[in-house]
């Protein structure tokens, strides 16, 4: 029987009295591409959060490979569209992808190829920009051997250019395997391919199209 | 003279503090614990005293003090909107309160106790037992950073990444918590409990400008932390005034510096 990779049932979640999601469904399976798409305040956030095991849901379930995800957490990646990084850290590129790999040089020197970021390994991550950033997260996220990456508006700081590459490392990671879901409000780069489009509205996820 | 040692246990007291407030200092200073830690400092009184009247050991008795004075304001803080202003209140409001108790246990079971010394430093008290303590303080404290390098890292770095990695960080936050009240405790009879965090601070913000590590940040805070305590200790015996405040003033100093330096690399790469 087939197992997706990441599977949620019945999600729902409240701030308080203030219901946010409910019954959310979701099946992600490896090397897939999904966009979640929805206006300001309608719970995007919170579900990469439900989904990464950071937030408890009030119902429902999320599993990896058929599994809780309590002791699997560190195989999905979240980058938030706000780190809570203290990028004043004394700390280089390197030494940054490096923590998710336990100081693994090999696979963080690897990672660091797969975003482009070989040039800037010994910068510090004090003097990047906000492109730049996001990218460093993500090359942590491949270092640390994540399954699942979830990003959460990774369009919204980076220009047109970075954009079109940040697409093409999408593409190149999903078709390696690893499932990407990115929620995103404006139009997608071009070189992002082969994207399944859901959108969240009223608290639920609905197909697109 | 040079046959008299009495200045030997003064100095090494103050060496071995230099050396360890700044290494501990960097690493609450990343962190962002420090003013939790001033709250530790002043909150170890109560402690010690208490400990005094009941005939404990002063060290564990100041552990206790600073651990329950933290316990207490995270308690209090519960329920706070963060960002609002609220938690310093709180922090500062039991930091007040620990030397208010502090000082009433004194008076109200009529202690032998030297306040002035305690919170100011009194180097000509100290004796081997304090020596000894610093000693396992940074011996302590280079453990932890051995063993615990990159977990460290994580906790100055990335603290809510650490939790979706599902990291093992509680033991060292507690263990963080415990050094901190045990270094703060040995730094007692060199620089007191009111001036112990220009110690913790001063040569920890020095050493982090322009590092491109944690290591280097350690190497020069702890550098810093060593020649401020010596000059503050030979000032001290040139001016016979007090070591304690001498350092704490050349902790000032030493930023002061800092920020002038930044200003005229400021002004230069302007004019350039």
């Amino acid at each position: 029987m087939f197992v997706p990779l990441l599977q949620a049932r019945q999600l729902a979640f409240a701030y308080g009295d203030h219901p946010v999601l409910e019954f959310i469904n979701l099946d992600l399976p490896m090397g897939s591409c999904t966009l979640i798409q929805g206006d300001n305040g309608t719970g995007k956030s919170t579900l990469l959060q439900l989904l990464q095991g950071k937030l408890q849901p009030s119902a429902g379930w999320v599993r990896l490979a058929g599994r809780p995800l309590r002791g699997q957490r560190r195989r999905l990646a979240l980058v938030p569209q706000v780190p809570s990084l203290r990028w004043h850290y004394p700390l280089d590129v390197m030494g940054l992808v490096a923590l998710g790999c336990g100081g693994h040089h090999q696979r963080s020197r690897q990672a660091l190829e797969q975003v482009g970021l070989t040039p800037q390994a010994q910068t510090a991550i004090c003097s990047l920009s906000g492109g730049q950033r996001q990218r460093v997260l993500i090359a942590r996220a491949l270092a640390q051997q994540a399954a699942v990456l979830l990003l959460d508006e990774p369009m919204a700081f980076v220009d047109a250019a970075s954009r079109e590459q940040l697409g093409s490392l999408l593409s190149a990671l999903t078709a390696a395997g690893t499932a990407v879901v990115l929620t995103a409000h404006g139009p997608l780069p071009a070189s992002l391919q082969a994207v399944r489009q859901l959108r969240l509205q009223h608290g639920q996820l609905l197909p697109v199209g | 003279m040079l046959l008299e040692t009495w200045w030997l246990i003064p100095l090494l007291l103050v060496s071995l503090c230099g050396l360890v407030c700044p290494l501990l200092g960097t690493l609450l200073v990343l962190q962002q614990r420090v003013l939790t830690t001033n709250l530790m400092a002043y909150a170890v009184l109560p402690g010690v005293v208490f400990a005094k009247a009941l005939g404990w050991p002063a060290l564990l008795g100041g552990i206790t003090g600073a651990i329950g004075a933290v316990l207490l304001a995270e308690w209090l803080m519960q329920g706070r909107p963060a960002g609002s202003g609220q938690a310093e209140a709180v922090l500062n409001t039991v930091l007040a309160a620990s030397l208010g108790l502090g000082v009433l246990l004194i008076q109200a079971l009529e202690l032998p106790v030297n306040l002035n010394g305690l919170l100011y430093g009194d180097l000509l008290v100290a004796g081997p037992t304090d020596l000894l303590r610093l000693v396992v303080a940074l011996a302590l404290v280079l453990l932890v950073l051995g063993l615990r390098f990159q977990q460290l890292q994580w906790l100055g770095l990335d603290p809510e990444g650490a939790e979706a990695m599902e990291l093992p960080l509680r033991g060292l936050r507690l263990a963080m918590a415990a050094l901190t009240g045990l270094v703060v405790v040995s730094a007692t009879a060199a620089v007191g409990l009111a001036l112990v965090m220009a110690l913790i601070c001063a040569p920890s913000v020095a050493g982090l400008v322009g590092a491109r590590s944690l290591p280097q940040a350690l190497h020069r805070a702890s550098g810093l932390g060593l020649a401020i305590s010596l000059a503050g200790c030979g000032l001290s015996l040139g001016l016979n005034l007090p070591p304690g405040p001498l350092i704490a003033c050349a902790c000032l100093a030493l930023l002061m510096g800092r920020a002038h330096r930044n200003v005229l690399l400021g002004r230069q790469r302007g004019s350039n």
